[in-house]
């Protein structure tokens, strides 16, 4: 009830209030988790369902539009703000300087900061990896999509996935073996 | 709980956190900005043009494949660029390729002509600030700097299978086409070899042709003359003398009349040569035309008798019709002209 009341027009702009609705909180989740900045995530999102609307009718597949709008809007945006794309840092030390933090989370007993460091290793990806894995996750696309938005080929969209979980994993692990935890033990109170 | 579960709920968690509202808030939101946005013909334009933009880049790599594997590098390079500049890793290493490719061949070209200029340093510059791209869109983890490891992908570079589809029927629709030139032509000079041959043919089957025609007449022709001779020849050596008038009347062809002619030459030559010389008196004699040929058929003839003399004068009237028939006393007079 609530929903039909906010999405009132004509059949197209109700029909965009549907997907708006369907798709906020995923694309948001998506841009968060690809830049850990929750403000431009929100912003990106925005400018990218302004993008939808606007041509709302035109595109078969919206949702696939959708996160390519997005790709680009927030390139732009992290040009704009003069970024250093994260895949510059250095692994190794984007890696150590993780466990150091897991460890001190764990004797602390912080699961905010779990999830911080969670999140800080999906961070840590090569800026492709990262894309496949938060496309496939927190978006729950299908590889055939993924590999169409990131204009990759699918078996590639395969590969960066497993690579990119693989590396988590092995961080996660790396972590958990040095604190002393076994890794079947959840993480971060999850 | 597998890691994705964990990304997933702890993403979640983490915005739930932050979010300002319900998503039909922000709905309630968006709408009022997009009302503003939308008032302005600049503003809605811009947002079209992103969603065009948007799809440009992956659209650019597709054709800048397409035209790589047709082997038009300039046109690939042209395009893999714009789809690079939009961050498609793939296009960026195929790209670093294609220059790569460009700079190594421009080196063998001038190593063989001596002399270098900068554009195979500049063509190595745009492979490694290509490949430095391709880095950054995760081909490579450990050592972007150094490029040495970015020569071999860590990953597939495969194109998409409707782009290698889409590649592989303009080639078969090139092969094909070029083929049908090249029948086209093929069969044209064909014809043209055939047409030639026919032409040739027919000239000579014409040619042959007219020689059997010529040959038949020929052969026609001699039966008609070995039939007259063999009657002459039944008859006896005097009937020669009516060869001259068969040879006058005939309608024997000019070639045959002249054999015969000759036939009678010989006869003349053979049987009186005293007649020639006769004869030849007679052209030297003074005489016109007409005398001349009275004497010599009188004499030729052997017209010695009146009934041959009047028979001169019927083959006289016969030959020449219209003319006065004074033949005996002319004949008379002539030839004692020419004895004297």
């Amino acid at each position: 009830m609530r929903c039909s009341a906010v999405i009132a027009g004509t059949p197209m702009e109700e029909e965009f209030g549907v997907f708006f609705m369907a798709c906020w909180d995923k694309l948001v989740r998506a841009v968060f988790a690809g830049t850990g900045d929750y403000g431009l995530a929100e912003d990106v999102a925005q400018e990218t369902m302004m993008v939808i609307a606007e041509t709302w009718g035109k595109y078969d597949r919206p949702n696939i539009l959708m996160y390519k709008v997005a790709r680009q809007r927030l390139s732009r945006m992290l040009q704009r703000q003069n970024k250093v794309p994260l895949q510059l840092r250095s692994f190794d030390s984007e890696s150590a300087d993780l466990q150091i933090r897991a460890g001190r989370a764990v004797r602390q007993g912080d699961s905010t900061d779990l999830r911080l460091d969670l999140e800080s290793a999906l961070l840590s990806l090569p800026v492709r990896q990262r894309e496949v894995v938060v496309l496939s996750t927190i978006c729950e696309l299908e590889p055939s999509e993924i590999a169409e938005i990131l204009g990759i080929h699918e078996s590639t969209v395969k590969t960066h996935k497993t690579r990119g979980i693989k590396r988590v994993e092995q961080l996660m692990g790396n972590w958990l073996t040095s604190t002393g935890s076994g890794p079947e033990q959840p993480v971060g109170g999850l | 709980v597998d890691i994705e579960s964990r990304i997933r709920a702890s993403v979640a968690k983490k915005i739930a956190g932050k979010s300002r509202g319900t998503p039909q808030q922000y709905y309630q939101e968006f709408q009022a900005v997009y009302e503003s946005r939308k008032k302005s013909h600049r503003e809605r334009v811009a947002l079209e043009n992103a969603a065009e933009v948007a799809d440009l880049g992956p659209a650019a790599y597709a054709l800048g494949v397409h035209f790589a594997l047709m082997g038009k590098t300039a046109e690939a390079q042209q395009w893999l660029r714009i789809a690079a500049d939009r961050d498609i890793g793939d296009a960026s290493f195929r790209l670093a390729k294609l220059h790569e490719g460009e700079a190594v061949k421009g080196f063998n070209r001038q190593l063989l002509d001596e002399g270098f200029d900068g554009s195979v340093d500049a063509e190595f510059s745009e492979a490694h600030y290509w490949y430095h791209r391709a880095a950054l869109s995760g081909y490579a983890v450990e050592d972007y700097v150094s490029a040495n490891k970015l020569e071999t992908p860590l990953l597939s570079l495969d194109c998409c299978p409707k782009v290698r589809s889409a590649a592989s029927d303009e080639v078969a629709r090139r092969t094909i086409s070029e083929a049908r030139v090249e029948a086209y032509e093929i069969r044209h000079e064909a014809r043209a070899d055939v047409n030639l041959i026919i032409e040739e043919a027919r000239s000579e089957v014409s040619s042959l042709a007219a020689q059997r025609r010529a040959l038949t007449d020929d052969i026609l022709e001699f039966r008609h003359v070995l039939s007259t001779l063999s009657s002459i020849v039944e008859l006896g050596r005097p009937s020669l003398r009516l060869l001259l008038p068969l040879l006058m009347k005939s309608r024997f062809s000019r070639r045959s009349r002249m054999s015969l002619e000759q036939v009678c030459g010989v006869y003349s030559l053979t049987v009186d040569f005293n007649r020639i010389r006769y004869a030849r008196r007679l052209e030297s004699s003074g005489l016109n035309g007409r005398q001349r040929f009275m004497v010599a058929m009188r004499r030729w003839l052997g017209l010695k008798s009146p009934a041959d003399v009047s028979g001169a004068a019927v083959l006289h009237a016969e030959l020449l019709p219209g003319e006065p028939n004074r033949l005996p006393d002319s004949v008379n007079q002539d030839e004692s002209l020419v004895t004297s």
